[in-house]
């Protein structure tokens, strides 16, 4: 109890000193000079000037100063002059904005005006949840489909996300067990370079595309058509709240009809994806064994950022002429929102293809057989969200576990099922496709 | 022409003197050497004077109005050993023996022997090689030549026979320029569509072979249409016992039979053979195979054996089987590839010696084949939506139209679910060939005179239907090119050779002058197109001294040959008749409506195939020269050769640029299922109407899009340059040991780049987005980085046999090393500006002219010129432009810089040395008394697939799966004669 006592004493003591110091140095309108802040937000970000960001100052004997910004995105200091650094977060929708200033040298002479320039933090909310991509047995036994393709975006978060410039990318090689040339002594030559290669093109949304909170997008990888019409193993992508991968203006991709069919009508054209191609080949390759699949956004124009020559790659850090084979994107790592990387059990030798920072690991897959690649539930953040209280459905068995490298949802609880009984789910994003994937028996959209 | 064939017929009347000297008779039987028994059907010829006989029943020969004195003669008989002696006048009739061809007896031979006596380099296989090596494919015998590496043998593989060249990397189509008969008859490739290539020979019966010529030299004059040398396959022909062959590989199962009947009397010999051969493409799953089931029938006699004798022979061959990607039968499916391998052949020849003052010997020979290539398809097709195939011919816009309401629509459309789609790519290649000859022998003291004049006339064609579909419905993108519509290709040729024989030096045995001048004239005539007649001359000549031969003991012959001469190939169908093609742009979709149909509409552009009119045939230019010794039984043969085949056939493209207009729906006021969509044939203006009547038809936009279509057509490269020396170096047997050894070897250099102008627009997109609109133009190929390349390979072989005759066993031992390989890539522009610059930085985009002594270097090759889509024919230079356009105009630097090509790595155009490798074959036969004999062997059986340097990379390769090296392989082939 004494000790407590003491402990209360010298704090009170503490903060009377203090409060007495600055009462006394500051006390005077005369000794304080004015700072102003601007935030600067990316050109091409949907967000931008905001009221109520707080920019923290601090100076260089430790001092911390205060500040939100008004309508403008400007916030007011008036604070002893000295050196100062700022500091500022404004995490918004999936986006969080960071900036910092350093050495603000304010001296009595005049006020100081400044700008904060900001930029996007890797934090990222919106998640791969599915990826379908093996193929499914034919009806007649004469082997698989493997056009019926799509993959599924959510939002793993309550805050409604809007993104410009969303993008789809590949990894290199297509196939994991394809010959990897990026690999010098036994790493990613791209793994300290901050950027993931992009193959072949990439697909993007040409608006400003928006998530509600725990909203998910179905986009067609292979053709927006009932697959299920002659392959009843397979899924239907012919619904209107789908998006697709289709570009009619993309003349390489849109003349071959097998992989690009002409969508169904149902599916409005703000819901078509546009094409980029800087590669060879006629379709974008999404490997039906074991494709390395990311998301990401672009700070500017996808057609600007393709063509500046800085942001070019050859695949296995090769030299090149633009458009050859092997020509790829530098996709910068912080602009990645999500990947998976998938490891097929039919051959050996398979590769990792994403950097550790994006992905630490690898989920197994059988093609052929109907069997999806599906995100694991966070356990305890969806239960710990109020609203789900008595919706979720626990039991899960759509996993693969009894068979060969199969895998399954640890958290059994019954994702989909769930989702249909109101439940928000919250699905794990650790970067990590060891932990956040399990290969399901069935498309979740067969469910 | 008419004033050419009559200066040749002046150049052989003249060439013909009446000088005549006293002749005499040289008669006598053959026996066999074993029971004394007649030999009938031996062939006795006389030296080169071109007199022949064939013995009777009885064995007996006469050879009547000999002119010269101190002649050889040789006996040959299929299934005996050749025997040779000299006769002179007044001779008592002769009572020759023969000897059993068997293993043994001492001489024996299983290696490629350079035939004596010849001036052009010539390799003879005869029938015992061909049992101990196992051939299966008659294409594989260029092996056994000095310098060759042994091959797995197996049929799937239908490899082509080259001669004095290496691989399919190089320019110049060498082995579509290497000629194959069988027995007199020409095989010819030049009917095929497909390719241009030589004739596949796993059709013809390995088994059913007495010996095979290789001719690598200049060959005679008679022969034409090549330009790589000639590979001459004789058949049996002949008494033989009953012969049953089993022979077994890991891939390859093989059964053949053959007798040789006596008809006795006078009617003649007759030859049949079968062989069932089938090969598997993979040991566990023993479905998808290659099988050929040969039969030959030939029958041969000699009328007037005693007075003017006339040999005549009839031969008719057919093959049934081909390759069948069988499926496992447990499989579901009934997918297949089959590709029939069907031949007739058929041809005739006679031999006839009527002696005349005017004339020694007549020959004459037809032959004609037919085959039929037909290429079989039979796969599983499903599809969940409606797919767009175009079948239209015409120019204009064309909306898919459901198969059942149009069958004969421009584009159908697929239907939705499971079939079958079964295609078929007939082929029908047809040759016909007539051939005369003449010739005369005339001598005045030491020289002789021989006249040889002819003529032949072949015509190759194509019966087939080209591709077709049993079900139009399902046929995807098609349109029908029949080959059977395609001119014939009619050949008439006439040559007259010269061969001048003396004795040099009186006093030296066997010392002559040997020299073989011929002309040939070609006259190629294609009806019905744009060829035309082509007329083309080849010079041949062939000299060969000899100095001495069976003079001195120790150093027993010594001859020196030269030759020159030029060939020329006829080109193939494929070369001649390259295939239409069609611009088939999408212009307009549709969206799709629940079960998945669509309405696409493509614009379709017919391009009418560029058949150069200019194009010339395809020739050889041949220096050769040699020197054959024997010294202390030691055998000498080396050759040196240059072959520049000029004119080489090379397949370029043409880009023709045109406009087409693509619609878009973006908003319509007419529901989904009520829309009907047409499209203005000229125009592409697509209308949506309701077919309700409740809305007005609307029509869509149109946005105009630039691009090209390619047309393949066939030029003429540049010249190409082989060069080689082969050599034999034979010892003779260590009689201690019974083992003989010898080294073959050969140096091979080989230089060849494409500096030919060509046409490329690269898969790209202009840096607006739009379609990339222009066109390289390179030297050689865009298609990679260098037009060529050069190689210079030292093979040396060394073969131990042992023959052991008292228990009629032969092994032989083959170490085949390569002590030298290497290559570089090439980018030469010859003419042009240099193309290719090298720099350190792989990023870089120029730099200093790269120059092939250059090391670790990015090299980025540019075009000489290019051009724009709104004005293709004007070609501006590359360079200048693109590199004042890097300040200037970024936009067009970097389209500019998609036709760029810039090596991946700094040591793609380092030179590529690999360090020496080898591997130990080894073949075994053993004889089982008279009746039976097993063949054994094993390729690479050390198993040695070590690791070999690179200098190219630095790096180490293993062997394994390389192809420098057999894998370790094995078979066997039990013999059995009754």
């Amino acid at each position: 109890m004494t000790k407590k006592l003491t402990i209360l004493f010298f704090s009170i003591l503490f903060f009377g000193v203090s409060c007495g110091k600055f009462d006394e140095d500051f006390s005077s309108e005369k000794d304080l000079q004015t700072l102003t802040l601007k935030l600067a937000y990316p050109e091409a970000s949907p967000y931008g000037a905001t009221k109520g960001i707080e920019i923290t100052l601090t100076d260089n004997l430790g001092g911390v100063f205060q500040c939100t910004t008004d309508e403008n995105g400007v916030a007011e200091f008036k604070i002893p002059c000295g050196i100062y650094s700022a500091n500022v977060s404004d995490e918004r929708g999936i986006y969080v904005f960071n900036g910092k200033l350093s050495e603000i040298i304010l001296t009595s002479k005049q006020p100081v005006s400044s700008e904060i320039k900001l930029s996007l933090a890797n934090i990222n909310k919106l998640i791969i949840k599915e990826l379908y991509c093996g193929g499914c047995q034919t009806d007649d036994g004469s082997g698989y489909t493997r056009h019926d393709k799509y993959v599924t975006l959510y939002n793993n978060s309550s805050d409604t996300l809007k993104i410009n410039n969303l993008c789809l990318g590949i990894g290199t090689p297509y196939n994991s067990t394809g010959t990897n040339t990026n690999y010098v002594k036994g790493e990613l030559a791209y793994a300290s370079e901050g950027f993931t290669p992009a193959a072949m093109g990439i697909w993007y949304y040409p608006e400003t595309i928006e998530f509600l909170p725990f909203e998910e997008k179905v986009i067609s990888i292979y053709g927006a058509i009932d697959f299920t019409v002659t392959y009843s193993n397979s899924v239907n992508l012919a619904k209107k709240e789908y998006y697709v991968l289709y570009d009619e203006t993309c003349e390489r991709y849109a003349s071959d009809t097998h992989f690009y069919p002409a969508p169904y009508d149902g599916i409005p054209k703000s819901h078509y994806f546009k094409a980029l191609v800087y590669g060879l080949g006629t379709s974008w390759i999404v490997s039906v064994t074991s494709p390395c699949f990311f998301i990401f956004h672009l700070d500017e124009n996808p057609a600007t950022f393709s063509s500046d020559e800085n942001n070019h790659y050859f695949d296995g850090n090769k030299s090149g002429s633009w458009g050859a084979f092997g020509s790829c994107l530098k996709i910068p790592n912080k602009n990645i929102l999500d990947a998976i990387e998938v490891f097929t059990t039919r051959y050996d030798g398979n590769k990792k293809r994403l950097s550790p920072e994006i992905d630490g690991g690898y989920v197994w897959h059988t093609n052929q057989y109907g069997y999806t690649l599906y995100r694991n539930v966070n356990a305890a953040a969806t239960e710990k969200l109020p609203e789900n209280q008595g919706k979720i459905v626990y039991g899960y068995t759509g996993g693969t576990s009894d068979i060969e490298k199969g895998s399954s949802d640890p958290s059994g609880i019954d994702a989909e099922a769930s989702i249909k009984n109101g439940a928000h789910i919250i699905y794990c994003n650790t970067n990590n496709s060891s932990n956040d994937f399990h290969q399901r028996r069935i498309a979740a959209i067969k469910d | 022409m008419y004033r050419r064939i009559l200066t040749y017929i002046a150049f052989l009347v003249l060439s013909i003197n009446t000088l005549s000297a006293q002749t005499y008779n040289v008669e006598g039987t053959v026996r066999n050497l074993s029971d004394s028994l007649p030999v009938p059907f031996a062939t006795v010829v006389l030296g080169d004077n071109l007199l022949w006989a064939v013995t009777n029943e009885y064995g007996y020969f006469i050879i009547k109005n000999i002119p010269q004195d101190n002649i050889k003669i040789t006996i040959q008989c299929l299934g005996f050993v050749k025997r040779e002696f000299v006769v002179r006048r007044n001779m008592k009739p002769l009572k020759i023996y023969i000897q059993e061809d068997n293993l043994a007896i001492e001489e024996v031979t299983v290696t490629a022997q350079r035939t004596k006596n010849e001036a052009a380099s010539t390799y003879t296989l005869d029938r015992t090689a061909l049992d101990h090596s196992q051939v299966l494919n008659v294409s594989d015998v260029s092996s056994l030549l000095p310098g060759g590496k042994t091959v797995n043998s197996s049929l799937t593989n239908d490899t082509r026979i080259q001669l004095r060249a290496e691989g399919s990397t190089e320019l110049g189509n060498a082995s579509f320029g290497t000629a194959v008969e069988i027995d007199g008859a020409r095989i010819s490739n030049n009917a095929a569509t497909d390719e241009t290539s030589g004739a596949s020979m796993r059709n013809v019966s390995s088994s059913n072979i007495e010996s095979v010529e290789i001719i690598t030299g200049i060959p005679s004059v008679e022969y034409g249409d090549l330009s790589n040398g000639i590979v001459k396959v004789n058949t049996k022909k002949g008494k033989t016992p009953f012969v049953a062959d089993f022979s077994t590989n890991p891939h390859t199962k093989q059964l053949a039979v053959s007798k040789g009947f006596d008809l006795k009397g006078h009617a003649g010999m007759l030859n049949l053979s079968f062989e069932h051969a089938k090969s598997y493409t993979d040991i566990v799953s023993p479905y998808t195979c290659y099988k050929r089931n040969v039969a030959d029938i030939k029958y041969s006699n000699t009328f007037l054996k005693n007075t003017r004798p006339l040999m005549f022979s009839f031969s008719v061959s057919g093959n049934t089987g081909g390759y069948n990607s069988e499926n496992d039968p447990d499989a579901f499916s009934d997918e297949y590839t089959k590709k029939q391998d069907r031949v007739l052949r058929a041809s005739s020849k006679i031999t006839w010696l009527l002696n005349k003052p005017w004339i020694t010997n007549f020959y004459a020979s037809f032959s004609a084949s037919t085959a039929d290539k037909t290429y079989e398809n039979n796969y599983r097709k499903s599809e969940s939506a409606s797919q767009p195939y175009s079948h239209a011919r015409e120019e204009g816009y064309f909306i898919a139209e459901e198969y059942d309401k149009n069958p004969e629509a421009p584009i159908i459309l697929s239907p939705v679910g499971y079939w079958y789609v079964k295609n078929f790519s007939e082929s029908k290649p047809a040759d016909f060939a007539v051939k005369v000859k003449a010739d005369k022998v005339i001598e005045y003291g030491r020289i002789r005179n021989k006249i040889t004049i002819g003529g032949d006339f072949s015509s190759s064609g194509n019966l087939g239907r080209g591709v077709y579909y049993d079900d139009m419905r399902y046929a995807p993108d098609y349109r029908e090119y029949r080959f059977d519509e395609l001119p014939f290709i009619n050949n008439a040729a006439f040559y007259a050779e010269e061969k001048f024989e003396t004795q040099v030096f009186q006093n030296i045995k066997g010392s002559e002058f040997q020299a073989i001048v011929g002309l040939r004239e070609d006259l190629t005539m294609i009806s019905g197109s744009d060829y035309g007649t082509v007329s083309s001359l080849s010079p041949r000549s062939n000299f060969k001294f000899v100095f001495w031969d069976d003079r001195y003991k120790k150093f027993k012959t010594l001859s020196l040959n030269f030759g020159y001469g030029k060939s020329v190939k006829l080109p193939s169908f494929q070369i001649l008749y390259p295939e239409p093609q069609y611009a088939g742009d999408k212009v307009f979709s549709s969206t799709s409506d629940e079960s998945g149909t669509a309405f696409y509409a493509y614009y379709n552009r017919p391009f009418a195939a560029e058949r150069n009119k200019d194009l010339k045939w395809q020739s050889a230019n041949q220096i050769e020269a040699g020197i054959e010794a024997e010294i202390k039984g030691i055998k000498l043969s080396v050759s040196v050769f240059k072959n520049e085949t000029k004119n080489p056939y090379l397949q370029t493209s043409l880009y023709t640029p045109f406009t087409y207009y693509r619609s878009s729906l973006t908003n319509s006021n007419i529901p989904l299922e009520n829309r009907v969509f047409t499209i203005d044939r000229t125009s592409g203006i697509v209308t949506v109407s309701d077919k309700s009547g409740a809305n007005k038809a609307e029509t869509l936009p149109q946005t105009a899009l630039k691009t090209y279509r390619s047309t393949p057509t066939y030029v003429n490269g540049n010249s190409l340059t082989r060069k080689g020396i082969e050599w034999i170096l034979e010892f003779p047997q260590i009689k201690l040991l019974k083992t003989s050894m010898r080294f073959d070897g050969n140096f091979y250099y080989y230089k060849g780049t494409n500096q030919v102008l060509t046409p490329f627009n690269p898969q790209a997109v202009n840096t607006d987005g739009s379609k990339f609109n222009y066109i390289g133009y390179y030297v050689g190929t865009r298609n990679s980085f260098s037009n060529g390349n050069i190689k210079k390979t030292v093979n040396q072989n060394v073969t131990f046999t042992t023959h052991v005759p008292k228990i009629r066993m032969i092994v032989s031992l083959k170490i085949e090393t390569t002590l030298y390989r290497y290559s570089q890539v090439l980018m030469e522009s010859g003419n042009y500006p240099n193309v290719a610059f090298a720099s350190k930085d792989k990023g870089a985009t120029t730099g200093e002219a790269y120059d092939k002594s250059m090391r670790d270097v990015f090299v980025t090759v540019y075009p000489v010129y290019y051009s724009t889509w709104d004005n293709p024919q004007k070609l501006i230079p590359f360079e200048e432009t693109y590199l004042s356009a890097k300040e200037s105009n970024p936009g067009l630097f970097a389209d500019l810089g998609k036709l760029t090509s810039t090596t991946s790595y700094g040591y793609n155009f380092n030179p590529e040395k690999i360090s020496a490798y080898y591997s130990a074959n080894i073949s075994i036969t053993k004889e089982i008394s008279e009746i039976a004999s097993i063949s054994f062997y094993a390729n690479n059986f050390f198993r040695h697939n070590g690791n070999v340097k690179s200098s190219k990379t630095g790096l180490k390769l293993p062997l394994y799966d390389s192809g420098y090296v057999p894998e370790f392989y094995y078979g066997i082939t039990l013999r059995i004669k009754i």
